[in-house]
């Protein structure tokens, strides 16, 4: 990164007891940036927002926003403000009473926090509710009461825990694009955490894989979808066929390797390459094969294998397909419109793709 | 099917007439016109009410009993309040045992408390026994009431809501008074009249601990022996009963529209 | 990237931890004073006087199990009660705990007999106007324990309600006399006195259980009665321990209940710790009855919770 970043993580670690939930985390999150800390429940993501709050205090490492290092700063201190999972309204006070909250502790005027409370109101969208009760309110209100809550407070950084996910799908998907139109027209740095890989991709700039308390991966979504540099991350994010493999040859740009009795093939590896001999797979994500009934000349890679499932979704249909010597069916996605009727279930097929569509990745 | 619901339902009821009905005894004696609580009724007067302004014994005895409880009430609510919150909002070690070395109260016989406190006030403090004294014991028996609706009520709502306190500028103590005390109040409520009651109808500790004075509780057992006294016990007991049922009703009724609007998440 | 570690940060976050603890404990520390001047010393100080004795006037500090042995000590001359022979030299508190213990067992089962379908029916029963109910079953737990045994005095009083009503109808001519002072008297004013608080607990256990472990009952074959042996009396359970202990340890010592509608002979040991510290001027004897009353009780629900198999349900419970 070029600019000074806002936020700095050095080799933050957390401990509960013996328990230690977060391992040496070290990264940066930059200026303006929507950032997400992607993982399942559990892998830390939350407890690193809340070391970011302040709320609770990192066993090791340093923390640094925009320059000033957090150690001993309270959360009533920090430039951070956040929207709970829970969105955590206060029940005994109303829309405008919970928005204007935390402005009491700011050193501005009534009239300017009346003010700021009425701006925040228009910008979530709230018109009208200032005097509603919180338990008058639905979900998707409660959400934006919380948000403009912290908003009000014009934080340099906006973390989210979940913010998303007590929502039904599409109220969930409205409010995706509304956060993200949020965010470009606020300015402020967002850390949003979620477990729903589909979200992070849509809402991130970047974002950053957890798991058991390590990261495993920061890129853009991009980046992530099709350059993850291990198996864990390729699962996922998105849906990986995996093709146990051993590495014959590199070059700069091309893996050779040998699938066993499925023969040779192609692949690219993101990282440094593994030394030949090694065991690896050759990941392939679902719509860069191709299913065909009889294989062409130029086909770089194939496979043979019998199709199990075919699941017609509208615009694409899903197939499954066991190879042999391979655990876990393959999943092809294929656009509708070009599929043939000789694609049936227990049909014999072959699957094909470009000799740079597949990734190597090691275990 | 209906046949089911009916036997229980009637038991039920004969279970509630049960539990009623032996107190009911006393509201209906004290607007009898005699002097026995026997059948059949005489008549009906309010003599026996208007007779108690004129006691003065009895009328002194109100006011201890009044300001016992109020301190008590206030006392041990304050006290359970700190309790509570350091058992709710801080993970302690030994938390565990000392809630439980607190709850202790509920389950030693009034007897054995009475006679604990007053071997340590008389024999080894030489403190003279005195209101002050049966305030004290009262406030240990309330404690645990005080605590166990106080901690109810404090891990009944979101941690979040408190961090959110923080989150937006508060410091610990403002948080406690924006956030924390306005949400407990229902329980706070609850445990101020649970305290008042409790206090206010005690009758052993009280009857152990009290010097020359005495509280209602123990006003009203001297008077029991006393046949022709009867009539004014029994229109005091009257008194003391509908007071304490108001005030248990007034308690419930807070602390379960405490309960219900406590739950901001789900509608 | 490159970074520097902090090795100040360890050392600086156990200071931050250990400072709310303290301030935790400094929050806990006016109760927890509280419990410990009140309630722990006055028992560490009744079992100090119990190992003194009075001697007329004055009280010999000492130190004896003289209190504790004058309780067993043997006899060859008993002392029979209800056929019992107790060959005891002073065989009253021995009696009189014996007689406690099985007057507050009888009225703590008829307190869990009679709660636990008045529970039940509140449980699965009660659809409108639960909170009134419940209110219902409150109200005579906080009001005036002195009162609601007085209602029992004058209910079966010599010239009490019962007594009357019954000559003014012409069913007897004389007051029934063995109504009032007596045992049984005790043993039903602890039952009626007491019935409310058993209720609560036993229902809050019926209402935890998932309705849908009934439905799965009844699926797999089970009859309205079986269901209710085979789920829900198992899972109420802990409810119903707490309700029948709650009642039991207290009622041992009553001292109210034996003092209104006991008579002479309806007393109890709590009685008799207060003739003790009163009128017969023994308070180390007094303290001796009430620490060996408290350990008597102690021991025996020890016991009963493990023939009933507590522990085990607790485990499974965590």
């Amino acid at each position: 990164m070029t600019a000074e970043p806002l936020i700095t993580l050095t080799d933050i670690t957390k401990r509960f007891g013996t328990l230690t939930v977060l391992h040496d985390i070290s990264f940066d999150i930059g200026r303006g940036e929507f950032f997400s800390l992607l993982g399942a429940s559990g892998c830390g993501k939350t407890t690193l927002l809340r070391i970011l709050a302040g709320i609770e205090p990192p066993s090791a490492g340093q923390l640094r926003i925009d320059g000033q290092p957090m150690a001993g700063v309270p959360a009533h201190k920090r430039p951070t403000n956040m929207v709970f999972q829970s969105y955590a309204i206060f029940p005994h006070l109303n829309v405008e009473e919970n928005i204007g909250y935390g402005l009491r502790n700011l050193k501005i005027s009534r009239a300017e926090a009346v003010g700021r409370v009425a701006e925040a109101i228009e910008l979530v969208k709230l018109y009208g509710l200032a005097k509603r009760n919180a338990h008058q309110l639905s979900g998707g209100q409660r959400q934006r009461v919380a948000l403009a809550r912290a908003l009000v407070m014009r934080p340099k950084v906006l973390l989210l825990d979940e913010p998303l996910s007590a929502l039904d799908k599409k109220l969930r998907q409205e409010m995706q694009l509304e956060l993200r139109a949020l965010q470009r027209s606020v300015g402020i740095t967002f850390v949003f955490v979620t477990h729903d890989q589909e979200e992070a991709l849509t809402l991130s700039d970047r974002i950053a894989v957890m798991s058991g308390g390590r990261i495993l991966q920061i890129d853009t979504p991009r980046g992530l979808y099709d350059r993850p540099t291990s198996i864990e991350v390729a699962e996922f994010v998105g849906t990986m066929n995996l093709m146990p493999c051993t590495v014959r040859s590199s070059t700069a740009d091309l893996v050779s390797l040998d699938a066993g009795a499925a023969g040779a093939l192609t692949g690219v590896c993101p990282g440094v390459a593994p030394a030949n001999g090694t065991a690896a797979f050759l990941a392939l994500r679902p719509e860069k094969v191709r299913l065909v009934t009889r294989v062409g000349k130029d086909d770089a890679n194939s496979l043979q294998g019998t199709i199990r499932e075919v699941a017609y979704l509208g615009d694409r249909i899903h197939y499954q397909v066991a190879i042999a010597g391979v655990e876990k069916p393959f999943v092809i996605f294929s656009n509708a419109a070009e599929a043939s009727q000789e694609l049936a279930a227990g049909a014999a097929v072959a699957l094909t793709w470009p000799r740079d569509a597949g990734l190597v990745l090691c275990r | 099917m209906m046949r089911h619901i009916d036997a229980l339902w009637v038991y039920a009821v004969l279970f509630v007439a049960f539990l009623y009905g032996p107190v009911m005894l006393l509201p209906l004696f004290s607007v009898n016109d005699g002097n026995f609580a026997t059948f059949p009724l005489r008549g009906f007067t309010l003599r026996h009410y208007a007779s108690m302004w004129d006691n003065g014994a009895m009328m002194s005895a109100l006011a201890n009993s009044t300001r016992i409880a109020i301190i008590v009430a206030v006392t041990s609510t304050a006290l359970a309040i700190s309790a509570a919150l350091a058992i709710t909002r801080y993970r302690l070690p030994g938390a565990a045992p000392i809630v439980g070395f607190m709850m202790l109260p509920l389950v030693i016989p009034s007897i054995v408390i009475s006679v604990a406190l007053l071997v340590i006030i008389i024999r080894f403090l030489g403190i003279p026994l005195s209101l002050w004294t049966v305030t004290a014991g009262h406030i240990l028996i309330c404690l645990p009431f005080s605590l166990s609706v106080l901690m109810a009520r404090m891990e009944g709502f979101d941690p979040s809501l408190e961090e959110a306190s923080r989150d937006l500028g508060c410091s610990a103590w403002k948080t406690f008074w924006r956030v924390t005390f306005p949400l407990a109040m229902p329980g706070v409520i609850s445990s101020l009249l649970l305290g008042f009651i409790i206090s206010f109808d005690e009758f052993v500790i009280a009857f152990f601990l009290t010097g020359t004075e005495s509280t209602l509780p123990v006003f009203l057992f001297s008077q029991l022996r006393f046949p022709n006294k009867l009539p004014g016990t029994l229109a005091l007991g009257s008194l003391i009963l509908v007071g304490s049922t108001l005030l248990v009703i007034l308690a419930e009724v807070i602390r379960r529209r405490g309960v219900q609007s406590n739950n901001p998440g789900d509608i | 990237m490159s970074y520097k570690t902090t090795a100040k940060a360890g050392p600086r976050r156990d200071l931050a931890i250990l400072r709310k603890r303290l301030a935790g404990y400094g929050l806990l520390s006016p109760a927890l004073i509280l419990m410990i001047t009140m309630l722990a010393l006055p028992i560490m100080a009744l079992v100090t006087l119990s190992f003194w004795t009075q001697n007329g006037f004055e009280l010999d500090r000492s130190f004896t199990l003289a209190n504790y042995w004058k309780m067993i000590k043997p006899s060859a001359d008993p002392t029979v009660w209800f056929g019992i022979p107790f060959y005891l030299d002073y065989p009253v508190p021995a009696i009189l705990m014996i007689k406690s213990l099985t007057m507050s067992l009888v009225a703590t089962i008829a307190v869990i007999t009679l709660a636990y379908p008045m529970a039940y029916f509140l449980a699965f029963r009660v659809t409108r106007n639960k909170a009134a109910w419940i209110i219902l079953m409150t109200i005579p737990f906080w009001t005036s324990y002195l009162l609601r045994v007085f209602s029992w005095k004058i209910m079966l009083g010599f010239n009490g309600a019962i007594n009357s009503g019954l000559i003014y109808v012409g069913l007897i001519d004389a007051p029934l006399e063995f109504l009032l002072y007596n045992p049984t008297a005790v043993t039903i004013t602890l039952a009626h006195a007491w019935v409310a608080f058993a209720v609560l607990p036993i229902y809050v256990s019926l209402e935890k259980i998932d309705r849908s472990l009934l439905e799965a009952a009844s699926d797999l074959g089970d009859s309205r009665w079986r269901r209710f042996r085979r789920i829900t009396l198992p899972l109420s359970m802990p409810g119903t321990l707490a309700a029948s202990l709650l009642v039991f340890i207290p009622t041992v010592g009553d001292y109210v209940t034996p003092e209104l509608v006991g008579g002479t002979g309806g007393t109890m040991i709590g009685s008799l710790v207060q003739k003790m510290f009163m009128s017969l001027n023994n308070a180390p004897m007094g303290a001796a009855i009430s620490i060996t009353m408290m350990a008597v009780i102690t021991l025996l629900v020890l016991i009963f919770l493990t023939l009933v198999g507590y522990w085990r349900m607790r485990a499974r419970r965590a």
